[in-house]
C-alpha cells in the first residue's frame, strides 16, 4: 500500500512549537491527503485541539517552549490514538514511560516519518479495526489498549528508523 | 687460664673445645684482656671483621666499635657490666676493617680468672635491617592508611573486616569493634548492600575488588557515593586491602556532563531542522543556484552570530541591544543606524527568532532601503511596557527617507523574510507584528510578551 493512499482523509493532529518546522509538516502531510488539525505550538493549544477536535493520528514534538509534551501524548495513549515523537530529544522517553512509542529523529525525513505513523496506525487498526478513531471512547479504548499494551509494547524504538 | 678450665672446660676436652672454638664459622668468639687487647681470635671472628687473627692479636680489639660508640665509652661499658653482673649484651652497629658496618649481637663475660673477657657475636645485619623495614612498612603503612582521604580497611578474602582506618571509624560512626565482620555494612544504603557484598564474591576470580555504592555519613548522615577497592595482600588470598574513596560530587559532575550533552544534542537537532527549513524557504523563493547560496549563506551568517552569542551567555538570558548591533555591524551597519531602548534581557528562544527577523530586515534595508539609498534613515527604538501581569517588549523599526517603488507592488523581496515576521514570531512567541510599507520607507512593529512561558 502506498503511504500516500494510507493517509488520505485522516485526520492528523500536529504538535511542533517551530513554525518552519510545523508549517512544512503541513505542507508534506496536506500533499498525501491527510487533513490537518493544527498545528499547535503549545501542549495547552494541542490539548484544547484534542477537545474541539477529532483527530486518527498525532505527530508529536516533545519539548514545546520549555515543557514537555507527555499531557498530549497522555490524552493520546488513553484514547487510542496513535501517534509518533518528531524530537531531537528521544533519551528521556523510556523514562518518561513512551519507551515504546515509535521516534523520529530532528532534522526528520518526511518519508521516514509518514511511514512511521502508518506503521503505528496500522498496528493499532490491526488491534481493534472496529473502534472508530479519535471522539470521547474513554471507557473502551483503554480496555484496548490495555489489552495491546503487550503486542504493541515490542521493541518499536528498534523499528524506528533513525535519520542522523 | 686454669681456673677457666678447672670450672668451663672439662681438662679432657680441652682440644675438642679449642676445635669447636676456632671452627666456629657462623660465630665470632674472642677473648680480650681487661684493657681491651685481643689474646685469642677464632676463624667467625675473622670472617666477620675482616681481621686476621695475626693482625689482631695483641692489638686493641675495640676497634670493631664504631667510633661514636667508642668515643661514649660502649667498650669500657660493656666490661664494667660484664664484671659486675656476670655478662652485658651487645646489640649496635659495628665496624670492619674496611670500614663497613655489619649488626653485631653478641655476649661478653668475665674470665673467671680475672684476667679478662671472653665474647661471642653473630652477624644480625640481615635480621636487624629487615625488622627496621618491616618496622618503617608498617609505620608507613599506619601513616598512610590514618592520613590519607581515603576509609581504608582490612578485611579477609570474603569481605569480612578485620580493621578499619580511624577515618572510617570518623566517617562511618561506626566503631572499630561494630565494623568488624560484616558490622560495616550497616553505613552501606540499603539498596547498595548486596551488591557490595555480590562483588566480594566476584573479586575471589578477578583478584580484585571493586564496587561503587553510597556510604552514610555520620556528621549529617548523607549517604554519599564512593568507589570502593580492594586487593589481596602480596601472594596471600586470605587478607586484603581496601580504600573507600569519595566520588560524590565526581559523579554529581558525571550525571550533569550527561545532562549537558544530551542538551547538546537536542540543540544541535534543532539546530540542524531549522537550517533544513530556511534552505527549503530560501529555495523556493530563489530562482537561480547563485541567488540561493548568496540568501542561504547570509541566513546561516545570521543564525551562526546568534548561536555565538547563546553560547557565551551559556543560553541565559540575552540582551537585545547586543542582538540589534550584531546584526547591523554584520552589515556594516552599526553606525548609520539610530539605536534607542532600554536594557532588555530576552529568552534565549525569542533571541534567535528575533535575531533572524532583524537579519531579513536588515538585509532589505541595506538592498532596497535605508541602508542603501544616501537619503535614508533607520531607526530602531524599543521600551518595556508592563501589561497583565507580564513584562512586553515594543520594538520599532523605521526606515525613513526612502524612495519606494512606483505603484501598489511593495518590494516583495522574499516570502522568508515576510513569513518570518508575519507569521513564524506570532506562531512560536506570542508576537504580535505588523510590517507596513509607508511612503517613505518600511516600518515594522514587533510586540513581544516576555514571560518564557507564555
Amino acid at each position: 500500500m502506498m503511504p500516500s493512499d494510507r493517509l488520505r482523509g485522516h485526520k492528523v493532529l500536529i504538535v511542533e512549537d517551530d513554525y518552519f518546522l510545523a508549517s512544512d509538516l503541513v505542507d508534506h502531510f496536506t500533499a498525501v491527503g491527510a487533513s490537518i488539525v493544527g498545528p499547535a505550538g503549545t501542549v495547552a493549544e494541542g490539548l484544547a485541539l484534542l477537545e474541539s477536535s477529532a483527530v486518527d493520528a498525532a505527530v508529536l514534538d516533545i519539548n514545546l517552549r520549555g515543557l514537555r509534551v507527555y499531557p498530549i501524548a497522555k490524552w493520546l495513549l488513553v484514547s487510542g490514538i496513535p501517534f509518533v515523537f518528531a524530537s531531537g530529544y528521544g533519551s528521556e522517553l523510556e523514562q518518561a514511560g513512551y519507551g515504546d512509542v515509535p521516534r523520529c529523529v530532528k532534522p526528520v525525513d518526511f518519508e521516514v516519518l509518514a511511514k512511521t505513523l502508518i506503521d503505528r496506525m496500522d498496528e493499532y487498526a490491526s488491534l481493534a479495526p472496529t473502534t472508530p478513531a479519535g471522539g470521547d471512547h474513554f471507557g473502551e479504548p483503554r480496555t484496548r489498549l490495555a489489552a495491546g499494551k503487550a503486542t504493541i509494547g515490542y521493541a518499536t524504538l528498534s523499528k524506528t528508523p533513525k535519520t542522523d | 687460664m686454669t681456673d677457666l678450665d678447672s670450672k668451663i672446660e672439662p681438662p679432657e676436652n680441652a682440644d675438642l673445645l679449642r676445635l669447636i672454638f676456632e671452627s666456629a664459622m657462623d660465630f665470632a668468639v674472642f677473648a680480650q684482656d681487661r684493657s681491651g687487647n685481643v689474646i685469642n681470635w677464632n676463624v667467625g671472628a675473622e670472617r666477620l671483621t675482616g681481621f686476621s687473627a695475626d693482625e689482631i692479636i695483641g692489638q686493641d680489639g675495640d676497634v670493631i666499635f664504631t667510633a661514636e660508640d667508642r668515643a661514649a665509652g660502649a667498650p669500657e661499658n660493656e666490661r664494667l657490666t660484664a664484671l659486675r653482673s656476670g655478662r652485658s649484651e651487645d646489640e649496635r652497629w659495628h665496624q670492619r676493617k674496611n670500614g663497613s658496618r655489619f649488626w653485631g649481637s653478641g655476649l661478653m663475660m668475665p674470665l673467671r680468672n680475672g684476667d679478662g673477657f671472653v665474647k661471642m657475636m653473630r652477624d644480625r645485619t640481615a635480621q636487624h635491617c629487615g625488622e627496621i623495614e618491616l618496622r618503617e612498612s608498617e609505620e608507613r603503612f599506619r601513616m598512610l592508611a590514618t592520613t590519607i582521604p581515603q576509609l581504608v580497611f582490612r578485611s579477609r578474602q570474603d569481605g569480612a573486616r578485620t580493621w578499619g582506618s580511624p577515618q572510617w571509624v570518623v566517617y562511618a560512626g561506626l566503631s572499630d569493634a561494630d565494623s568488624r565482620g560484616f558490622g560495616w555494612l550497616d553505613a552501606i544504603h540499603p539498596d547498595d548492600r548486596e551488591l557490595t557484598r555480590h562483588r566480594w564474591h566476584d573479586a575471589q576470580a578477578s583478584g580484585e575488588y571493586y564496587v561503587e555504592h553510597r556510604i552514610r555519613r555520620a556528621s549529617d548522615s548523607q549517604y554519599r557515593w564512593h568507589q570502593t577497592r580492594a586487593k589481596p595482600v602480596g601472594n596471600s588470598s586470605s587478607e586484603w586491602v581496601g580504600t573507600s574513596a569519595d566520588v560524590h560530587e565526581m559523579r554529581a559532575l558525571q550525571d550533569r556532563q550527561q545532562i549537558l550533552l544530551h542538551e547538546l544534542q537536542h540543540r544541535t537537532r534543532n539546530l540542524l531542522s531549522l537550517v533544513q527549513a530556511i534552505a527549503r524557504r530560501t529555495s523556493k523563493s530563489t530562482s537561480s543556484l547563485a541567488e540561493f547560496s548568496r540568501q542561504f549563506e547570509s541566513r546561516l551568517g545570521a543564525l551562526s552570530r546568534v548561536q555565538a552569542v547563546l553560547v557565551q551567555t551559556d543560553n541565559g538570558p540575552i540582551d537585545l541591544e547586543q542582538i540589534v548591533k550584531a546584526e547591523l555591524d554584520a552589515h556594516g551597519a552599526g553606525e548609520t543606524a539610530r539605536i534607542e531602548g532600554a536594557s532588555v534581557q530576552l529568552p534565549p528562544n525569542a533571541a534567535q527568532a528575533l535575531a533572524l527577523a532583524l537579519h531579513e530586515l536588515t538585509t532589505n534595508a541595506v538592498k532596497y532601503g535605508a541602508l542603501h539609498q544616501p537619503s535614508g534613515k533607520l531607526s530602531i527604538k524599543w521600551q518595556l511596557r508592563h501589561q497583565q501581569k507580564e513584562d512586553h517588549l515594543l520594538l520599532d523599526w523605521r526606515e525613513t527617507g526612502v524612495l519606494m517603488p512606483d505603484g501598489s507592488g511593495a518590494p516583495q523581496r522574499s516570502g522568508y523574510g515576510r513569513e518570518l515576521i508575519e507569521r513564524a514570531l506570532p506562531y512560536q512567541l506570542n508576537a504580535t507584528t505588523k510590517l507596513q510599507f509607508m511612503d517613505d520607507g518600511i516600518r515594522c512593529t514587533i510586540e513581544l510578551p516576555l514571560d518564557p512561558a507564555a
